[in-house]
């Protein structure tokens, strides 16, 4: 199920009404996870299964860890190996088995390929660090493991953010889970405006500018020029599209008394890596630093050498989280390298330039990179990249020049309601949320399209 | 007055002052464009004069040499095509612009691909909207009924209340028609049109990677792709009015199957296509109508093809054309049909 479909608005107008009438907190979590079982099994119901047990079996390994300390090391690893080879089966098995053949056919030995050819269940990246997640911090006694197997079954499969996040911490919203909730209207009116501005980045900003970025990386051989404003296009798509998702999932989270973390705080305005970080897909970023960069030393490590390592192993992996593609794991090593590289020209997490002009020179090299950063993760292929990169570069004038013109005209057009909103939510000026509240709706209205794209990170 | 009511209100009156502002018939809400090209297909038929139409999408545009088949069989045959166009733009081009011609063509060959010729919504929404506008009559129940009524209940409610809903992809048009004339206009010295002209140019088909747009396209019509069944599917299609359309104004149709890049791999035809075919070919054969079907035809190989479905404009559009001569011919061998 979809958050732009009408059976989506349908199904949260029945899961309302009957939640709110529930008085028992017990029973309101019961419906809710099986309304969120409903929701992720609509298409395909065996996605349930595989997500059943990957949950039955993580409350179990935790339960273990708290009842065995002594052998809680061996029960972490057997949950992290059974999480991996979840995603390692669903998501990765036929890109390794094909780098595998490529490899071994660069070697002169031609293997046959075994592909598993299974459908990537959505989301699955996204519980699998939340339940896995829950794991290491019960470990680390963060956390007491919980008893009652249906509260962190909701934790794993609350439908609001399930499919694409945000990647909830066990230590938010479990007591969420197991806290009673009582109806307030003013938690309803603060949802409204979350589902406009989601509806408005998704359906009329991330689908319409989605059109233009998609043709410029359907080129066969791309001028650089427009692949440049493709990428621009893109970068307006991603943001609003997933950020888009994100204001959906918090406002129906709301609706349903539960608060969800903010996991954008305007990228766009970053100004050095680690700024960009605390800012794009935080609950990811967050989740990266807590359970793989700091506990491999993060920037506390000894060596320069050994911190290069610790950058690029946790933002390749970064990467390959996001899709079984050698371009992924570049942008991930690509953002690795920057990092890595700002730290070493003492630009790290605290620093912040001084003065409008370096501030400003900041943001142009960091949207520079963050553009470049774009333009991998978007293309099809490094290959395709590789020679959009080494063709000639062609002059402004000509088609090309005024094709690469209007896409970043027309991505500064659909990027025209996000500046907005961001202009609106920091104007103090009380009749003006209400106003523009109404000219999102004329906006959705009357500028969404007909045939939509399914939201980016359903795919990762 | 609480913040949610403003906010509906202030959109209620943006809505209607637009609606007042774009006052148009609703199905008239046609860019310019669209209706300039209907215009100009109304030309070509008039000035033509074809004895054969050859009815369909971008894949006859690309593959097949009119004037070349015209010679060949001996009639003045004529492309009426449209990209992107399915069964709703074949219908309104038949009722609209083929039988009222005068003389109307005596043969009116329709192309079709897979069951798209019993699937009445396919490419009805976003810029092919403006299309069927464009070649719309002032009153169109059947269209509206089989294509545009809006099967989910929101929507057609929204619909029903707001009249502008239906316009919007002309306003969507006349936004991105408005920057890109005042883009080029500012930044190259462009005259009204050319930007856009230039980014047609820039993405047209050939330069799109072959491989990624076949399977952009194989997903896309995916979508619409849930499940099909002729028997079930044909009362709610455009085909029974468009054989009786074509009895009534003294026209004889023949249908042509083309051959996609997937059927370039035997046997990757699905089974209930195969299915789909005999049962459609059958129930034309009922009314006289024969099918020319080129899916499985080896002579049509992969070197034929450019980007995605569409053949090439050289080799592959020269071998078609011959084939399809070759097997109009005896369909077209009837004698009330003069030659030219």
């Amino acid at each position: 199920m979809i958050f732009t479909s009408t059976v989506f608005a349908a199904f949260l107008v029945v899961v309302l009404c009957a939640y709110w009438a529930i008085p028992h907190r017990r029973l309101q979590n019961g419906l809710l996870l099986g309304s969120s079982y409903v929701f992720y099994g609509w298409v395909h119901p065996w996605f349930c299964g595989l997500m059943a047990a990957s949950t039955v079996f993580d409350w179990l390994i935790a339960l273990a860890i708290e009842r065995w300390p002594a052998h809680k090391r061996p029960l972490l690893v057997a949950s992290v190996v059974a999480n991996l080879c979840l995603l390692g089966t669903f998501k990765y098995f036929d890109f390794f088995a094909e780098s595998v053949q490529r490899v071994m056919s660069g070697f002169g030995l031609e293997v046959t390929p075994i592909a598993l050819h299974v459908m990537l269940p959505v989301g699955i990246s996204f519980y699998t660090f939340q339940s896995l997640s829950y794991v290491i911090d019960v470990y680390r006694g963060d956390l007491a493991a919980r008893r009652r197997l249906a509260d962190f079954a909701l934790y794993v499969a609350f439908f609001p953010q399930l499919v694409a996040g945000p990647i909830e911490r066990a230590q938010r919203l479990l007591p969420q889970i197991e806290a009673p909730r009582r109806f307030r209207a003013a938690v309803f009116t603060s949802a409204g405006p979350l589902f406009l501005r989601g509806y408005l980045k998704k359906l009329v900003v991330a689908d319409n500018v989605a059109v233009f970025a998609d043709q410029v990386f359907l080129l066969e051989h791309p001028p650089l020029l427009l692949l440049a404003a493709g990428t621009l296009a893109f970068a307006v798509q991603i943001y609003a599209d997933f950020s888009g998702y994100t204001d959906i999932a918090r406002g129906s989270a709301r609706l349903l008394g539960f608060e969800l973390i903010d996991n954008f705080r305007a990228p766009f305005l970053a100004l050095s890596p680690s700024d960009y970080w605390r800012r794009w897909h935080i609950s990811l970023s967050s989740w990266i630093r807590d359970y793989l960069y700091i506990p491999l030393g993060g920037s506390r490590v000894g060596s320069r050498g050994r911190f290069g390592v610790v950058c690029l192993a946790t933002f390749g992996l970064s990467g390959l989280w996001h899709g079984a593609a050698w371009h992924f794991v570049a942008w991930g090593l690509f953002h690795g390298a920057l990092l890595f590289a700002y730290h070493q020209l003492g630009m790290g997490s605290r620093w912040q330039p001084r003065g409008r002009a370096r501030t400003l020179l900041a943001w142009c090299a960091m949207s520079a990179f963050t553009l470049a950063g774009w333009a991998l993760f978007r293309a099809p292929s490094l290959a395709w990249l590789a020679s959009a990169l080494a063709a000639p570069v062609a002059g402004l004038g000509g088609d090309a020049g005024v094709a690469s013109a209007l896409i970043a005209a027309f991505a500064a057009l659909y990027a025209l309601p996000l500046a907005l909103l961001a202009a609106g939510e920091r104007s103090r000026a009380p009749w003006l949320s209400p106003l523009g509240a109404g000219l999102c709706l004329v906006l959705v209205l009357l500028f969404h399209r007909d045939v939509g794209q399914d939201f980016i990170y359903f795919r990762f | 007055m609480s913040s949610a009511w403003i906010a509906t209100l202030s959109a209620l009156l943006l809505l209607w002052g637009l609606d007042l502002v774009l006052a148009e018939p609703r199905i008239a809400g046609a860019a310019s464009r669209a209706v300039a090209e209907v215009g100009e297909l109304r030309t070509l038929v008039a000035e033509r004069r074809p004895q054969l139409v050859l009815l369909g999408d971008s894949m006859v545009g690309e593959g097949v040499d009119a004037a070349a088949l015209g010679r060949r069989i001996g009639l003045r045959a004529l492309n009426v095509q449209k990209g992107g166009a399915a069964s709703a733009w074949c219908y309104l081009a038949l009722e609209n612009l083929i039988l009222p011609a005068q003389p109307p063509p005596q043969r009116v060959a329709v192309f079709y691909r897979d069951h798209f010729l019993t699937e009445p919504r396919f490419r009805v929404d976003g810029p092919y909207r403006q299309h069927l506008a464009a070649l719309s009559g002032p009153d169109e129940p059947l269209l509206e009924r089989l294509a545009l009524e809006p099967v989910d209940p929101a929507i057609a409610w929204v619909r029903r209340g707001l009249p502008l809903y239906d316009r919007r992809e002309a306003l969507r048009s006349g936004v991105h028609g408005a920057l890109m004339d005042g883009v080029g206009a500012a930044l190259f010295g462009l005259q009204r049109g050319a930007a856009e002209a230039s980014l047609t140019r820039v993405f047209a088909d050939g330069a799109l990677d072959p491989r990624r747009l076949g399977k952009r396209q194989l997903d896309a019509e995916r979508a619409d792709d849930d499940s099909f069944a002729f028997g079930r599917d044909v009362a709610d299609s455009f085909l029974p009015e468009m054989v009786r359309l074509a009895e009534e104004g003294g026209v004889s149709l023949v249908f042509v199957r083309m051959k996609r890049r997937r059927d370039l791999e035997p046997n990757r035809e699905p089974k209930e296509l195969a299915r789909y075919q005999q049962e459609l070919g059958a129930w034309l054969a009922e009314r006289g109508i024969p099918v020319v079907d080129f899916t499985h035809d080896a002579r049509l190989r992969p070197e034929h093809y450019a980007a995605g479905d569409h053949l090439s404009r050289g080799e592959g559009r020269r071998v078609f054309t011959e084939l399809l001569a070759e097997a109009l011919a005896p369909q077209l061998a009837d004698p009330r049909v003069p030659r030219s």
